[in-house]
């Protein structure tokens, strides 16, 4: 009985299932496969490269350095705000969050544009800070690790802010009131009984963040430099300019098997932690 | 006995929300070690009264005091207050000894002497071998233990409960009742007490307050409230009773439905209905009320009847069981007696 | 400038049929796929060759872009070539031909009386156009004397200010080389770490590397940068919309890009008939009007004022102040250089 409902609720996910055979699984494989086949067959040419070239290492302890600095940014960033929409009556927290969400509906190549024209050495930016009297010579903004930081946290924020404010929201108000009553200034309420319990959401903002950076592409290709180029645009590079399709593969599956390491060590350090095990978004 | 705890005051509490008054003109004095149990249908303001109490909400009249002192402008955390949530609000972070340490470490206590109290608190709630779980690994009763625990582990002179066995089973229910009335002669704080349940009212409380909408109706003794409801609303609410409507009148007697004509003391007022409670009725042989047995009704250590009047009238009687003795069956003729001075005259 | 329909001289299309005519059996319906860069390039192509091809021949053509080699690569491997014609640049040519992805041309088809120069006849390929990577500046950024040279463009002192090389080690090599003081006819085979290490005295004043050719005209236009290198063609437009750019041919690169067939394409003889009929001297210089990349199309030069040769790649005195750009080493070691490359602008 029991057995043949969990069937009939498997079914509901075949839709799901099924597109992400054809749309994922596949191509995935394909990726797998790629990286172990060389000119004249099975090769561990590609992969081997992965430990013996320099580029690959850096590229990728860049990429993953640079995701997290920007995971830190957000969190940083978006926590507050979060906090700020959890503490609002529902209807006018769910107009902040269609505010929040605004910004999705332009597509990431315009707001990626729009920093070019606005950090540019003759941006809006640079205009107002020599008119201010701030700087003689125009600042280099654009194209650097600040100009990619900026790009990627403005498109990822939301993404952070989301799932946070659902974490603060399933926290029990009764908490609060029972840590201050029991000897907590709201300062201490605060660290001791919300902070902590708004973890479990901010991480996993924080999670899908990360992993979503690891990713990009177009933001650090349009604003960075050459030194904030990261692990998509080395996988490009091999698939367009050098043609080395087995190395781009291999490079995706070290990606890929970085995220899932990254995935694995978020469930192990929060596996024995109750709160962590719906992500923070029910209770 | 510790020192006693703290004396009590609501002084005048007006609180409205909107339009609606939940506390209206509400006056209370606790004595200092008193239980005093906040007794009321839904919806009638206990909780905002513990909440004025706590400080989370602001009065907009009135005063509070602790001690004869205005908390009004002292902030929650300086209260120093005990509370104990209906849905007992354990911290679902912490495990059970860091939930019931909570309060101490708040007050900067050091952290042998945390420990060693809290082992204590949770030791009079019987769940000391439990203090290592998280909130999530224990049932309803233990849940509301440890807020218990929780509540008392710093030995607040007032100590605020409300509902904080509702959710429980009866038998766990009673059990933690008669532990919490002993943790509290052994504190001495005063406590203030929300229930539902009027047996558990009569049980633990020194005094009792009535509320309905936002006002006190009735304070007094569990025993005075059971034997002299001020009003009909009680003598309904408090226990089984017969409540029965008052017809005619003269200078001398009153007709009761059900029982005819009772006389009536010089200078009182003609009542509104007249209250029997169902124990202090018997069966009698003669000269009683005659009436009907409808429905026998087996209770365990009672027996309760339905009977039906010749005017009609549903009276409802119980009898101690005496075992091997076959209750009566129904459509069985029988007379009620009762003595006057049992009748509790009630103004509307 | 650009051309559109109504102002292109039907006229002179017409006459050209009438010879070309007799040659082909008309092959309605056919549709050739020719593979370009797209763009507002596709339109004057459309416009001034297809469309009249299709009339004169009833050869339809369609056009399809970007210019790929991966994808070349993998149409021919997979067996389903869609293309019959791609354009492909020197060293493409060179892969793709070692790799034996394009099919041999037909010469006595593309060019039955043998007018073309030799140096615009591959086997594989067959010259499309040429073009320029030359140095492009701001006018309005120096006062006095502007960069006419690498060696220039190298002195941060004398030229202060950001500029822009191509995200690529084809030509940039060449042009840190010729910096150092390499004679242009000494280049190849390249010093690859001779050149970076050269590259490495302006890294610093490299903010961003170009990779499209409608970026480095907009990182000169915005501002970005004072100077880079830069397709020759791109800058006239600039000019003539006012804007404060030049380019100087001295020290340039002069690359070739080409036409060639993929191996197995579904129709070759219709595609070459196509090639021929874009080697049209007539047709090839009003084109080079709108798109100043010329091909060896002999007779062109014939069509067109003098001025207006003067700003070609081709141009005698052009030619002769740049350095021929070599595919064939290029090709040779495209792999090993690309990944040097990437490892000097990455790490
Ligand atoms: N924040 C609020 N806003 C508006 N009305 C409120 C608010 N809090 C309580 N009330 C109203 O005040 C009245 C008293 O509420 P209170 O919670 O004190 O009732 P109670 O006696 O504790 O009831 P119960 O036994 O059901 O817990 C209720 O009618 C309730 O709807
Ligand atoms: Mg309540």
């Amino acid at each position: 009985m029991k057995a043949k409902q969990n069937w009939r609720l498997m079914a509901l996910l075949l839709p799901a299932i099924a597109l992400i055979c054809v749309l994922f699984l596949n191509p995935l494989v394909g990726v797998l496969i790629q990286s172990f086949v060389g000119d004249d067959g099975f090769t561990l040419k590609s992969i081997s490269k992965l430990w013996t070239s320099r580029l690959a290492r850096v590229v990728l302890e860049r990429t993953f350095w640079l995701a997290f600095t920007v995971t830190v940014i957000c969190l940083l960033v978006g926590y507050p705000a979060a906090y700020y929409m959890s503490q609002l009556r529902p209807r006018k927290r769910a107009m902040i969050t269609y505010l929040v969400l605004l910004p999705f509906w332009i597509s990431i190549l315009i707001r990626t544009y729009t920093w070019i024209i606005l950090l540019g050495r003759e941006g809006l930016v640079n205009n107002a800070l020599q008119w201010l009297g701030l700087t003689e010579q125009p600042v280099q903004f654009l194209y650097t690790n600040f100009a990619v930081h900026l790009g990627m946290v403005q498109i990822l924020l939301p993404i952070v802010i989301l799932p946070t404010v659902a974490g603060m929201v399933n926290i029990d108000g009764g908490l609060i009131k029972a840590a201050r009553v029991m000897g907590a200034s709201p300062i201490r309420a605060f660290w001791s009984v919300f902070f902590p319990l708004s973890l479990s959401g901010a991480a996993t903002g924080g999670l899908i963040c990360f992993i979503l950076s690891l990713g990009f592409y177009v933001t650090p290709t349009l604003l960075g430099g050459q030194k904030s180029l990261i692990i998509a645009n080395l996988i490009d590079l091999q698939v367009h300019k050098t043609l080395n399709w087995g190395f781009a593969a291999a490079l995706a599956t070290a990606l890929l098997l970085a995220t899932l390491l990254c995935l694995l060590i978020f469930w192990l350090a929060t596996r024995n932690r109750p709160e962590f095990a719906t992500g923070g978004l029910s209770r | 006995m510790k020192d006693t705890g703290a004396t009590i005051e609501f002084r005048n509490v007006r609180k409205e929300f909107g339009a609606f008054t939940a506390l209206d003109n509400f006056c209370l004095e606790v004595g200092a070690g008193e239980f005093m149990t906040l007794l009321g249908p839904s919806g009638s303001g206990k909780t905002t009264a513990l909440n004025a109490l706590a400080g989370f909400i602001d009065v907009g009249q009135g005063d509070i005091l602790i001690d004869g002192i205005s908390i009004r402008q002292t902030p929650t955390e300086k209260r120093n207050i005990g509370m104990v949530f209906q849905s007992y609000s354990l911290f679902p972070h912490r495990n059970v000894l860091a939930n019931v340490s909570f309060p101490l470490q708040m007050r900067k206590m050091h952290k042998a002497e945390v420990r060693q109290r809290s082992m204590k608190a949770l030791e009079m709630v019987q769940l000391a071998e439990l203090a290592q779980r998280m909130p999530h690994e224990l049932s309803g009763g233990q849940k509301q233990r440890v807020a218990i625990a929780r509540a008392l582990v710093f030995e607040p002179r007032v100590l605020l409960m409300d509902e904080p066995l509702g959710a429980l089973d009866l038998k766990l229910r009673e059990s933690l009742q008669l532990e919490l009335k002993a943790l509290q002669k052994q504190i001495g704080s005063t406590v203030i007490f929300v229930t539902h349940d009027q047996g558990e009212a009569l049980t633990l409380s020194d005094r009792i307050a009535v509320m309905d909408q936002g006002e006190i109706q009735q304070i007094c003794t569990p025993q005075e409230l059971y034997d002299q409801p001020a009003s009909t609303f009680i003598a309904n609410f408090i226990g089984s009773n017969n409540i029965l409507r008052v017809g005619g009148a003269d200078q001398h007697s009153i007709q009761v439905e059900g029982l005819g004509r009772i006389p009536l003391k010089p200078g009182t007022e003609k009542p509104y209905a007249v209250g029997l409670r169902p124990e202090l009725i018997r069966r009698t042989e003669s000269d009683g009320v005659p009436a009907m047995v409808e429905q026998t009704i087996f209770s365990g250590e009672a027996i309760r009847y339905i009977a039906r009047t010749e005017d009609g009238t549903e009276i409802l009687l119980v009898e101690p069981r005496h075992p091997g003795e076959a209750p009566l069956a129904a459509g069985q003729s029988i007379a009620l007696g009762f003595d006057f001075e049992n009748l509790i005259f009630l103004p509307k | 400038m650009t051309i559109t329909r109504r102002n292109f001289n039907l006229g002179s299309v017409a006459a050209l049929g009438a010879l070309a005519a007799p040659a082909m059996a008309r092959a309605e319906g056919t549709t050739i796929v020719v593979n370009g860069s797209g763009g507002s390039l596709e339109t004057v192509i459309r416009d001034m060759f297809e469309l009249p091809f299709t009339e004169q021949t009833g050869i339809k053509v369609r056009a399809s872009a970007p210019v790929s080699l991966p994808k070349l690569k993998a149409m021919v491997e997979s067996g389903n070539v869609e293309w019959d014609l791609t354009e492909l640049n020197g060293d493409d040519v060179v892969i793709a031909t070692k790799n034996g992805w394009l099919e041999e041309l037909d010469y006595s088809i593309i060019d039955p009386e043998g007018l073309l120069p030799e140096m615009a006849k591959e086997p594989t390929a067959l010259v499309r156009a040429s073009y320029s990577t030359v140095l492009a500046y701001r006018t309005d950024r120096y006062e006095g004397e502007q960069p006419s040279s690498w060696a220039d463009f190298w002195d941060v002192e004398r030229f202060p200010g950001p500029r822009s090389l191509e995200n690529s080690p084809k030509g940039t090599l060449e042009f840190a080389l010729l910096a150092d003081g390499v004679a242009p006819e000494d280049l190849y085979p390249l010093d690859v770490e001779r050149a970076l290490s050269k590259l490495d005295e302006i890294k610093a004043h490299i903010p961003v590397w170009w990779s499209t050719g409608a970026q480095h005209v907009q990182l000169l236009i915005d501002g970005e940068v004072n100077m880079t290198s830069c397709w020759n063609g791109r800058i006239s437009p600039l000019q003539t919309e006012g804007k404060p750019v030049a380019i100087t041919f001295n020290e340039g690169a002069l690359m070739l890009s080409y036409m060639g067939m993929p191996k197995g394409a579904p129709h070759p003889k219709e595609a070459m008939e196509f090639l021929k009929f874009r080697l049209n001297p007539k047709l090839a210089a009003d084109f080079v009007k709108v798109v100043p990349y010329p091909g060896f199309v002999p007779g062109m030069f014939d069509y067109l004022e003098p001025d207006f040769v003067e700003t070609l790649p081709t141009a005698p005195k052009n030619a002769a102040a740049q350095f021929k750009f070599n595919s064939q080493w290029w090709a040779e070691n495209l792999e090993e250089v690309t990944e040097r490359w990437t490892e000097w602008t990455l790490l």
